[in-house]
């Protein structure tokens, strides 16, 4: 009786049966690439594991010159499974960071993003740029050898822009050099700013795949064939369940029996060590800065390379508007493109391992 | 009434065995304390840039092959600190006991998602059969299009 009057004074305030309405309502359509639907999910799961995580070592963290690399020990050595509280925190943002990729893969190969998803698809881009500079802004934060080196290349990439490139570089390094400025600048960035845009930007993807609803795929609209659908709640979500206690427990196997060293502390004033290799997921663009020539005629080599990753980040971010004929030569190009990228991005890795 | 435990002993031993035996078999992991670091790091001053290391025959981007890198002015505190050599911190367990603990929460880990996926299962199946002949739908007859 208690239950029930406490579940009424929860409906009358917060109208919890019209969402469930809504969610028994929504249909997932059943085909053969539905596992893509699972990728969503997935991303948000991460997502919430990283901001759980890092809300823990923000707790034990200094993001000064002095105590940044100190208390990242302590966090390893001293703090009760502090060490496994790292681990995971690294590991679910490679593991967020890659199922991003696939997602946006997955809809550029299955031209998700037709009319009128064309906001959608940009806001997954948006969110795949956060996510990267999570990354890379995360990856200082350590203070060891081989972050603060990584991070001196990769701040002095946008050097290479004309015009607003230097400003660029000193805006992120918060003066000419990478120094303390720079790890409490990027502390500040990735504790408080990317996650403000990414709760944003999330709440605009969330809330425009309510309205328009999940795609179908391209050739089932070209049938005309009516396609299997289930409810979203239940039947759905319990098949997501599966997906993220799968997901859950990879990771935490992973983040346990793999979990992440930490170097010495960064010394200024040491040259760069030797195969300096940033995170998984920059190397293929590593790799393309390396493979261009010191100087094309008068242009350096540099400038062309990151002009020429600006050139396909806009070419990628406005992809729904290029792509408007999905079913003729044009439509078929830019899917073959999407497996070319795969390919060129898969090689470029491997090389810059190798 | 005697309550039976869901888990026979014998899984239970398995379950703690095979750990102790991985972790017997696996290299040892090192995972000390550290001084002061902060003692390593303190205050130097940044005007220039240093010169990096490039590895004969191997272009880097950007910074790494630049040949007008920064210098850094240094200070005797922290080239003192330079010349030792830091220590790299290894992450685990610290000692044999949390050792096992963790490979028998890995254990337990991954016999819970196996029982959560079984009773999941089943119960997607009972969902799909209540859609299909449309038990929750106003409308008899709307479920699901085969």
């Amino acid at each position: 009786m208690k239950v029930k009057k406490l579940h009424e004074w929860f409906e009358d305030r917060l109208g919890l049966s019209d969402i469930l309405g809504f969610l028994t309502k929504k249909e997932i359509p059943q085909h053969k690439h539905t596992i893509w639907y699972y990728t969503g999910s997935a991303i948000l799961m991460f997502f919430v594991i990283q901001v759980v995580t890092g809300f823990v070592l923000a707790f034990y963290y200094k993001p000064t010159l002095e105590e940044a690399n100190a208390s990242v020990a302590r966090i390893m050595t001293e703090v009760p499974m502090g060490w496994i509280m790292r681990s995971v925190h690294s590991w679910s943002a490679s593991f967020m960071i890659a199922i991003v990729f696939i997602h946006l893969l997955s809809i550029w190969i299955t031209k998700s993003y037709r009319q009128p998803r064309e906001l959608t698809w940009m806001s997954g881009v948006f969110l795949l740029l956060i996510s990267l500079f999570f990354g890379f802004t995360g990856y200082l934060l350590p203070w060891d050898e081989l972050s603060l080196s990584a991070t001196k290349v990769g701040t002095d990439i946008p050097r290479a822009i004309p015009g607003v490139g230097v400003w660029v570089t000193k805006l992120l390094r918060g003066g000419e050099d990478v120094t303390g400025d720079t790890l409490t600048r990027f502390f500040g960035i990735h504790v408080s700013i990317l996650p403000v845009l990414a709760f944003l930007l999330l709440a605009v993807h969330i809330f425009l795949i309510q309205k328009h609803g999940i795609s179908y795929p391209l050739d089932s609209e070209r049938q005309s064939s009516r396609i299997k659908t289930i409810p979203f709640w239940p039947n759905f979500v319990y098949r997501e369940m599966v997906v993220w206690l799968v997901l859950l427990g990879v990771l935490l196997t992973a983040a346990i029996l793999l979990p992440n060293a930490l170097g010495g502390p960064a010394d200024l004033m040491a040259p760069a060590p030797e195969g300096i290799k940033p995170e998984w997921y920059f190397l293929f663009l590593f790799q393309t800065l390396k493979i261009f020539p010191a100087h094309v005629i008068f242009v350096s080599g540099e400038t062309l390379a990151v002009l020429a990753m600006a050139l396909f980040l806009a070419l990628f971010l406005f992809l729904p508007f290029f792509d408007t004929k999905p079913e003729e030569r044009r439509g078929k190009i830019i899917t073959a493109s999407a497996y070319a990228f795969i390919a060129y991005a898969v090689l470029m890795t491997v090389w810059s391992l190798l | 009434m005697r309550i039976r435990p869901t888990v026979s002993p014998l899984l239970g031993q398995i379950i703690v065995v095979i750990p102790a035996l991985l972790l017997l078999t696996s290299p040892p992991v090192a995972a000390g304390g550290r001084g002061d670091r902060a003692a390593l790091i303190a205050g130097p001053e940044i005007s220039k840039l240093s010169t990096p290391r490039i590895r004969p025959g191997s272009r880097e981007p950007s910074l790494i092959r630049n040949p007008t890198m920064p210098q850094v002015q240094t200070e005797p505190g922290a080239q003192a600190g330079a010349e030792t050599q830091p220590e790299k911190i290894f992450a685990g367990p610290k000692d044999i006991k949390e050792r096992i603990a963790v490979y028998v929460f890995l254990g337990w880990l991954w016999l819970s998602i196996a029982v959560l996926i079984y009773l999941l299962r089943l119960k997607i199946r009972e969902i799909d059969r209540l859609y299909d002949f449309s038990y929750f739908s106003a409308d008899p007859g709307k479920g699901r299009e085969d």
